[in-house]
């Protein structure tokens, strides 16, 4: 069956150009370029794939500023059909949950739609919370961190769990919403021509009028870069000398079960 | 001011956010999918066929061809930008699929709708692969130079001599090959009385006489072409008879440019990793950054690096304008960029020290690359004559070989 899928793209800061101040762990953001959210290429890839299977459309759907438009062009070459942009000034300050109330009033424009494809997490905040926020509030199904990801016959979305302690296999009618780990797929190389091609396509931007509401659960208070100095411990010696002593010191830090 | 040129706006390069992107995605490409290889396309002077394959489905062959004939519709500013970013990692691959380049430019210039059909479609779509043969062991950037012949009998053309450092010419499908089809009216016009052919690789009494060694771009080997009575029928003539030498310069005059960004992605690889170098080596308990020497090499390797990439995308601008100045501007990059990127090379070896010319560190695989940019699409002792000869004949109307 064709599917309309809708994948959330994420304009970030380049979160390895990034600069902290040492001492006070403030984060700089000026000049840093932006970027795609890395694993939002993840997510995009696979809608892409599952659209050449099934047929059907991708929309893209973001959140941020007007300079979102650079990931946002991106996606079109990589084969989204068409865009939307809801322009706000400062989504790092946003909460999740207004981010989520933002989407799911934009899910209704978008009916028909069959899969909602997050990816694992922002490459910048990694709150990895938006996709779990959207179903809760919805009451569509979530499968989350999928490595891998099936339409059935029947309507349904099958999907291999990465968790930390094994995978699971789940399943749940459509509509959907999924999120994807980056070990999934490969995400593509778009030619130049599909570069080009796709500054034709229609992105639609959506200016939101109303205020930022104020979150009850949940506040930003700062964002600040932590560093974390490495130990930098070496255990000298042959291996039978060494290994004894660095599985003793791995068990005093409580780095081993 | 802006002699040789009239106006300021002359000097504009100015790219679109589709360019940054192709630019953007290539860099990935690069890292990616090239990097890794690297060190087995060096030692084995072999491109894996899997890398060549998906750099034909890419759309790698036909970036500069329009999309009717199965190309990316792009033009030279984005065949620079790939050219660079390529050349950056391994510039062996720019001169690998730069190759077809030199097939298609011509035929899509010179050929007919017909030749257009057969042989670019297949090249830009990456299932075919082409060459050019020009260069002979007697006549490099002398192209009138040149002993090959080719004589009529009937309506089919017998071909008949030998092709030297012919780049690709091993994997090649399709080649165009310039033979002498008449003797030439006098001295001053030896460039008179050559013609383009397009001879297929399994034409009978065609074949690949040897491959030839060589220091540098290791898998994108060269080779000798034998033509032993290769009978081409008038339909594979490109052009009109005796136009051959004027479908050289014009398929160079472009090619050049391509050269120019290879020898610029050359620099900035080595820019890049001797600044990186000089930031974590140390010596006498210091960071090489801090000594002068070190900083001065680094500094004037930033300038020239600098002024490359704008020869480079200037000339690459006029061209996709259509201007005659071009050709003037492509002459000025090529001979720049890749002295630029040869002296870059040196400095480099002298940054990194010992570790310079080993073979693990790239940097010597580098200096090594980039000599023969100095050399073909015309040797740069050539550019400096064109560079001259353009720049009376753009400003002054003055010929100076009529002189």
């Amino acid at each position: 069956m064709p599917l309309n899928i809708i994948v959330l793209l994420k304009h970030i800061y380049d979160e390895n150009q990034l600069k902290v101040n040492q001492a006070t762990g403030e984060v700089s953001f000026q000049g840093v370029p932006g970027k795609l959210s890395t694993f939002d290429r993840n997510s995009l890839e696979e809608a892409l794939r599952l659209k050449q299977k099934s047929g059907g459309s991708v929309t893209t759907l973001t959140i941020g500023p007007q300079e979102s438009e650079k990931s946002i062009r991106e996606g079109l070459a990589m084969g989204a059909d068409r865009a939307i942009l809801i322009k706000v000034p400062n989504v790092l300050q946003m909460s999740a949950n207004e981010v989520a109330r933002i989407i799911i009033n934009q899910l209704e424009s978008l009916q028909p739609w069959h899969l909602l494809i997050a990816s694992e997490g922002g490459a910048d905040t990694y709150t990895s919370v938006l996709p779990s926020i959207i179903a809760q509030k919805t009451g569509f199904p979530l499968l989350s961190y999928l490595k891998s990801l099936d339409i059935l016959e029947d309507g349904t979305v099958r999907g291999d769990r990465a968790l930390e302690r094994g995978i699971v296999t789940v399943k749940a009618k459509l509509p959907a919403i999924v999120s994807v780990v980056s070990e999934i797929n490969e995400p593509r190389i778009p030619t130049l021509l599909q570069i080009m091609a796709s500054t034709k396509k229609e992105l639609k931007t959506i200016v939101l009028e109303e205020q930022a509401r104020e979150d009850k659960y949940f506040k930003i208070l700062s964002l600040s870069g932590k560093s974390k100095e490495r130990k930098r411990i070496i255990f000298e010696g042959s291996a039978q000398e060494s290994v004894p002593k660095l599985v003793d010191s791995l068990l005093k830090e409580g780095a081993l079960p | 001011m802006v002699f040789p040129f009239k106006k300021l706006n002359d000097y504009e390069i100015r790219f679109t956010p589709e360019q940054e992107m192709f630019r953007e995605f290539m860099r990935e490409f690069a890292e990616k999918e090239v990097a890794p290889r690297v060190q087995f396309i060096e030692e084995n002077d072999e491109v894996p066929q899997d890398l060549l394959k998906r750099m034909a489905e890419l759309g790698f062959q036909g970036i500069a061809v329009p999309a009717e004939y199965g190309g990316q519709g792009g033009n030279q500013v984005t065949v620079s930008i790939f050219s660079e970013e390529i050349a950056r990692v391994c510039p062996a691959l720019t001169a690998l699929i730069g190759v077809n380049g030199l097939f298609v430019i011509p035929v899509l210039l010179f050929g007919s709708e017909e030749q257009k059909r057969k042989y670019v479609v297949p090249i830009a779509k990456g299932e075919k692969k082409g060459a050019h043969a020009t260069t002979e062991a007697v006549a490099g950037s002398d192209v009138a130079g040149i002993q090959t012949k080719a004589e009529k009998v009937g309506n089919v053309w017998k071909l008949n001599g030998r092709k030297a450092f012919i780049s690709g010419g091993d994997i090649a499908d399709y080649f165009v090959v310039l033979a002498r089809t008449s003797p030439p009216p006098s001295k001053r016009e030896r460039w008179k009385g050559l013609t383009f052919f397009i001879v297929e690789k399994e034409t009978e009494g065609f074949h690949i006489a040897r491959q030839m060694k060589k220091i540098g771009l290791k898998g994108s080997r060269i080779v000798e072409l034998q033509f032993d009575n290769v009978e081409i029928s008038d339909e594979n003539r490109l052009g009109t008879e005796g136009e051959g030498f004027k479908i050289a310069m014009e398929t160079y005059d472009h090619g050049r440019i391509g050269v120019a960004a290879q020898a610029l992605g050359i620099a900035q690889a080595l820019f890049e990793k001797s600044l990186n170098y000089s930031l974590q080596r140390y010596t006498f308990e210091r960071p090489l950054i801090q000594y002068q020497m070190i900083d001065s090499y680094l500094a004037d390797m930033t300038m020239k690096l600098v002024s490359a990439r704008h020869l480079v995308y200037w000339a690459a601008t006029l061209a996709d304008q259509n201007r005659e100045e071009y050709k003037f501007a492509a002459s000025l990059a090529k001979a720049y960029a890749t002295e630029a990127a040869e002296w870059a090379a040196t400095k480099a070896i002298n940054i990194y020290g010992g570790a310079g010319v080993i073979t693990e560190t790239g940097i010597e695989r580098y200096l090594r690359d980039v000599e023969i940019t100095k050399v073909y699409e015309g040797a740069n002792e050539i550019q400096r004559l064109v560079i001259i000869r353009q720049l009376l004949k753009l400003t002054l109307g003055i010929d100076v070989t009529s002189m």
